[in-house]
């Protein structure tokens, strides 16, 4: 039995691997970290520009508007914070290496999606509202008596739930 | 234990004596389920109980010349016996059986739980890590409490809409979500957090009450701040002569709380006054009072203009109730009885319940928010911690791959690979990136990321080699047996 054997392990620098993944931190901001395999190394010099010689993007692409914008990153990066104008919007980031004006992609990352930090507007405001239950999943569109200015002011514009000192884990 | 659980446990049963009908809903993760089914924790929790009921013995005779510490050392000694008996004669060391039988009875809803609270919004780039989270947690839920759970706590509130899948998949109902995952809805819902939403695939998500949460939340104005009540901080594990207390304490021969407090909160001074059991029960009678009258003004607010009754969700830390706020559990009984008792407007109701009354529901897409600091990521994702998300994913990554590549594997083998899936899961613990960025534990936190994802490597390693050695393996099933009937092919499906 070799129970409370003494064990050490350290985390491994890089798997070798290519991958770009990306996270949502908050409606204002993503991280993305990147690991990029020696055979992609290889490939990408072949097929481009010698790699070492070229430069580090990131392509941050804006699913929902449609545009994309460029941040030039140290080649001994691996990961980054981005900033975010547009809330409520799907992203991705494409890891590439820029060379004589020309850019190249390497790998591109899963897709996130960005909240609004904000209750949005009230929609059809004397339309249907779909309501569906909750054991048979049928839907139906109910018209529904509601004195929506009172609810409103009730729960207003805020970004209620966020205030840090009633958050549990403040507590801890 | 001491605090929470057997107090909580004491006063159902009080409830469920007396004839009230209550009803209340609790998490209970997959890591307490098992802990507290553990041989070696049971007796553990048995000498602990033994060595508090010999400490207040002790205190009795030291505070002899001060009656009111001495009232207050009694009270600790006939504590400590009743929390004894109930744990050894009432449920035989089983404290899951009193859950059981108060969910079985309908008083209680109990929730599952990821299986070792993952976070998942920051897991889903693997998705069957994802799934494999709610199925572990699933899965043990089943075991203990012979039926499936309705209701999942989401790990820290945390919701995406891509969770939908997994959770459908496991037949959960619904979840709980912090008030801006309603409030920020699309379409945003016509009652805000006093009515539920469904999502589009059919999750029904119920939202934090922030009015309810600040009573007792609230950091300035909150209930547990009372200067009446007992003060979490001053304990005489650290305060008492070291020889006199050295046996009740760490056998590292660290200090730690004994659990016997004698002072009150008194205000914000270090000059501490001392305890009254019978004035702080006093203010948590008032205060059930005030809790039950705000919701009453709550509830007539919104009332008239809803299709059905308006729903007020109240969830709080477990350890909130009795570890930190040590009346809290009285004042839960308390209002249970009041709310039985004194008013018509309201009733205690389990979101299941509420949901076979009233199944028509407003469908709108909850919005992704959890109830960490500033709502939403931050706290799992800093520059402090978000080393471990790289790891992570690939774990979970090379898990899938090794559940697709050994579909029939020999016995050895699948020892491996279940142990392979307890590592992962147990690495994707929401506690490490929480303890990093708290600042509190933070080398135990690196530290077992890295055992856990080391552990996984070398196990992999093994696997993928033919080369499993099994006194390595048969060391980490020791070490880590949490989960032991893992449904690792799960990563593979």
């Amino acid at each position: 039995m070799l129970h409370n054997k003494s064990e050490y392990y350290e985390l491994p620098i890089k798997y070798d691997e290519t991958v770009v993944r990306l996270l949502v931190q908050s409606p204002k901001r993503m991280y993305v970290y990147w690991d990029i395999s020696d055979q992609t190394i290889q490939e990408f010099s072949k097929k481009y520009f010698d790699y070492a010689k070229s430069t580090p993007i990131l392509r941050i692409i804006n699913l929902t508007k449609n545009y994309f914008y460029d941040i030039p990153i140290d080649p001994f990066a691996n990961n980054y914070y981005i900033d975010v104008e547009d809330e409520n919007c799907e992203y991705e980031v494409e890891l590439g290496r820029t060379f004589h004006d020309k850019f190249a992609d390497i790998y591109m990352s899963n897709h996130v999606t960005i909240p609004n930090s904000t209750p949005l507007p009230f929609e059809n405001e004397n339309e249907e509202i779909l309501f569906k239950n909750y054991i048979c999943l049928d839907t139906k569109k109910m018209r529904v008596n509601i004195p929506k200015q009172r609810l409103r002011q009730d729960y207003g514009d805020l970004p209620f739930g966020i205030e840090d000192n009633i958050s549990s884990n403040s507590m801890k | 234990m001491s605090e929470t659980y057997i107090p909580l446990l004491i006063y159902f049963d009080k409830l469920e004596q007396e004839g009230v009908k209550f009803r209340i809903t609790m998490n209970i993760s997959s890591p307490l389920i098992t802990m507290l089914d553990d041989d070696l924790l049971q007796q553990r929790y048995r000498k602990y109980l033994l060595e508090r009921i010999w400490l207040a013995k002790k205190e009795i005779r030291r505070t002899a010349d001060n009656k009111e510490l001495n009232d207050l050392a009694k009270m600790y000694y006939y504590n400590f016996k009743e929390y004894y008996k109930v744990y050894k004669n009432k449920y035989g060391f089983q404290l899951l059986k009193g859950f059981k039988h108060f969910q079985d009875a309908g008083f209680l809803e109990i929730l599952a739980c990821p299986a070792t609270h993952g976070f998942l919004p920051l897991l889903n780039v693997t998705k069957n890590a994802v799934r494999a989270q709610i199925c572990a947690g699933v899965d043990t839920y089943k075991k203990y409490f012979g039926r499936a759970p309705k209701g999942m706590w989401l790990s820290e509130c945390a919701y995406v809409p891509e969770l939908q899948d997994a959770l459908s998949e496991f037949d959960i109902k619904y979840v709980i979500l912090e008030s801006h995952g309603i409030t920020n809805a699309n379409p945003k819902p016509l009652y805000g957090t006093v009515a539920p939403i469904i999502s589009p695939k059919g999750i029904v998500a119920f939202g934090r009450d922030m009015e309810s949460s600040k009573q007792v939340w609230s950091s300035i104005c909150g209930y547990p701040g009372d200067p009446n009540y007992r003060e979490f901080y001053k304990d005489i594990g650290y305060e008492l002569d070291w020889d006199y207390i050295k046996p009740y304490v760490a056998k590292s021969g660290h200090r730690v709380d004994t659990g016997i407090k004698y002072c009150k909160i008194t205000g914000k001074t270090d000059y501490k006054e001392t305890y009254n059991n019978s004035k702080a029960m006093a203010v948590a009678e008032m205060q059930a009072d005030h809790f039950i009258q705000s919701r009453i003004e709550q509830i007539n607010k919104v009332a008239p203009s809803m299709v059905n009754p308006p729903i007020i969700t109240c969830p709080y830390d477990a350890e909130l109730y009795g570890h930190w706020w040590y009346e809290g559990p009285y004042w839960l009984y308390v209002l249970f009885k009041k709310i039985y008792y004194n008013q018509n407007t309201f009733e205690l109701i389990t979101p299941s319940e509420y949901l076979e009354k009233y199944p028509d529901i407003q469908e709108c897409s909850p919005a992704i928010s959890t109830w960490g600091a500033h709502g939403y990521n931050e706290v799992w994702l800093n520059p402090g911690n978000d080393y471990i998300y790289r790891h992570l994913h690939r774990i979970g990554e090379r898990m899938t791959c090794l559940a697709e590549n050994y579909r029939t594997p020999y016995p050895l083998q699948e020892r491996a690979l279940k142990q392979c899936a307890r590592e992962v899961l147990l690495a994707q613990s929401s506690d490490w990136p929480f303890i990093i960025t708290g600042n509190t534990m933070v080398e135990y936190a690196h530290k077992r990321i890295k055992d856990h994802v080391g552990r996984f490597n070398a196990l992999a390693d093994m696997i993928d080699k033919n080369e499993i050695n099994e006194d390595y393996l048969e060391d980490l099933e020791e070490k880590d047996k949490i989960f032991p009937d893992v449904n690792y092919k799960i990563y593979g499906d």
